[in-house]
């Protein structure tokens, strides 16, 4: 079942075509993989997805119904939730209440609840503190909870943005370059991380540049450059596909070592 | 609320009951009355910059706007005064709701604040210049004072500063205490996470512009509602009221005090109130030593006074704890 298509999507920035006549289709459940040279358009592709940024030209399509032109809030509110390149924690706010700024569409309390202190405003407060609690365990950093997320190290703060984002229950979690920054050990952490959400059953679309990362953890990978989709295929096959090594080594160098 | 927290409030609390019995000067009762008032203006602003983390230069106009509803509804409609407060915050809610719209639809930060600035001189035009409406710089007099009448029960005139002291200090808790539940919230967390990252809040559903809108609007209807208080208090309102004399004045209570927190606004205002009138004995240069005063505060304590005596806090709280640490 496609959980994502988009068609002819193209995006211009006045002169600079960022994205070209774009086609990509997600399937549910997988963990799909975007790979290009910087300023391919991988991050135009996430903004234009999730309503941060407005496409000219092309349709996308949420578990078939047509989101684009949404805002990105209502698009959060469909289910599909995504991160960031730069690092957008909360650094004021402890590491758990991080977590909790996330679960905004998932709670629901009142002013007449908190006015009066009632036991249902109550309930809501625990099961809002609970599940904070579990993201963390999850992510393994139960004990940096109270710690300010402007405290953390790098690694455990591209973690907290992961945990953010899972705070809102997504189905369709879209990441922008988790492993940026990562050493060998933190990359493997998050593999292990990324495969469990996927076995909880959302879907995943990874744009990234450690290959690595990539080639381990991807069903499907698409190679863009120009904004325009280059290959598309399983990591094997992208891994050795002519083109994509040209864009990466370059086309002289590739054409030489033949 | 932590312990500490409790403290603090009972202190708070004991401390603004009892004021009056210490101060039995009329005029320092005065004062009293006028912290209470200018809290709560602080308190209102204290919404936008604190926990909206924007600029808004025109939220003196909804104190003024307020004073003026005040002041009309008993002089021209010939109703009570207590309709008075209701019609001032209604009418500061709706044009904050109004000017708000407008205003966050297209701006922020400083782009907000010039554009609020300009709302502001709108409104202080109409007020010098409506003279069959506001008599203009002459402005309204002879405002009655509230009183309370309830059937069975002895009338309760409002005149006196005690009795309107302790009136104005109800509203204040009231404020605060609706202030502090409203940022626990949904709407509160939204906010927050609004003012720290806007994209972030954008990403896990959060409308910017219906949690700036509402913020914005609960803060000018806060202010309308200081501006009733202070004219059925001084009696008399005038366009100033709405100028930039009282933004700044605000402005320097928010800032001085603690921008984020229910405590800062309300110290930022005894600050105020209390540092000007001691330096009444300087004579005219006092707003200069006013002046050098606040910087020095904002030098010293960035983040406010508040935020610094609760560090303060925090280190006697340790002073006074059973385990010693090494």
């Amino acid at each position: 079942m496609l959980i994502l298509e988009a068609n002819r999507l193209s995006k211009n920035f006045g002169g600079l075509r960022a994205l070209d006549s774009l086609d990509i289709e997600i399937e549910h459940g997988e963990i799909f993989g975007l790979i290009g040279p910087n300023g391919s358009g991988k991050t135009t592709l996430l903004n234009v997805t999730t309503g941060f940024l407005k496409p000219e030209v092309g349709d996308i399509k949420y578990k078939g119904k047509p989101i684009k032109g949404l805002q990105p809030y209502e698009i959060a509110a469909r289910g599909i939730i995504r991160t960031f390149q730069v690092a957008t924690t909360l650094s004021d706010l402890t590491a758990k209440e991080n977590i909790i700024a996330g679960s905004y569409l998932k709670t629901n309390d009142t002013l007449w609840g908190s006015f009066f202190n009632t036991r249902g405003y109550k309930e809501q407060k625990a099961k809002m503190s609970q599940k904070a609690n579990q993201v963390l365990t999850f992510l393994g950093m139960e004990e940096r909870r109270n710690v300010l997320a402007g405290n953390l190290a790098p690694a455990e703060q591209r973690k907290l943005e992961i945990g953010i984002a899972l705070a809102a229950e997504p189905e369709l979690l879209l990441l922008d370059e988790p492993a940026a920054g990562l050493n060998a050990e933190e990359c493997d952490e998050l593999l292990k991380i990324v495969r469990s959400i996927q076995h909880e059953g959302a879907t995943i679309i990874i744009v990234e540049h450690n290959m690595k990362v990539v080639m381990n953890l991807c069903t499907r990978i698409m190679v863009i450059d120009y904004g325009r989709k280059v290959a598309e295929g399983s990591p094997p096959e992208i891994a050795h596909n002519d083109e994509v090594i040209s864009i990466y080594l370059g086309r002289d160098v590739h054409a030489k070592s033949k | 609320m932590t312990r500490g927290k409790c403290i603090q409030y009972a202190i708070f609390f004991v401390l603004s009951v009892l004021a009056p019995v210490f101060l039995r000067n009329n005029y320092l009762r005065e004062l009293l009355v006028m912290c209470c008032i200018f809290a709560i203006l602080a308190l209102s602003l204290d919404i936008i910059t604190g926990y909206m983390g924007q600029l808004s230069f025109g939220h003196a106009a909804f104190f003024g706007l307020g004073g003026y509803a005040a002041a009309l509804v008993p002089l021209r409609l010939g109703m009570s005064c207590w309709l008075g407060f209701l019609v001032a915050i209604v009418l500061a809610a709706f044009f904050g709701f109004l000017i708000g719209y407008i205003s966050l639809k297209r701006t922020r930060g400083m782009y907000l604040a010039i554009v609020t600035y300009g709302f502001g001189w709108v409104l202080i035009i109409i007020a010098t210049n409506w003279f069959s409406l506001t008599r203009g710089t002459s402005g309204l007099y002879n405002i009655p004072w509230p009183v309370i009448a309830v059937p069975y029960l002895p009338k309760i005139v409002l005149y006196s500063n005690i009795s309107y002291y302790y009136f104005v200090l109800t509203l204040l808790i009231l404020v605060m205490y609706l202030i502090n539940r409203l940022l626990r919230t949904r709407f509160g967390r939204a906010l927050i996470t609004l003012r720290e990252s806007e994209d972030l809040a954008r990403s896990v559903g959060i409308n910017p512009l219906k949690y700036y809108i509402l913020a914005f609007t609960l803060a000018t209807a806060l202010a309308g509602l200081a501006g009733a208080a202070y004219a059925y208090h001084i009696r008399i309102v005038v366009p100033s009221l709405l100028g930039m004399h009282y933004m700044f004045i605000m402005l320097i209570m928010v800032l001085v005090g603690g921008m984020g927190t229910i405590g800062g606004p309300v110290i930022g205002s005894i600050i105020y109130i209390w540092g000007s009138e001691l330096l009444r004995f300087s004579g005219a240069i006092r707003f200069f030593i006013f002046g050098a005063i606040m910087i020095m505060f904002i030098i010293f304590m960035p983040r406010g006074v508040y935020p610094k005596l609760e560090s303060l806090g925090a280190h006697l709280g340790r002073l006074f704890s059973r385990k010693t640490r090494l």
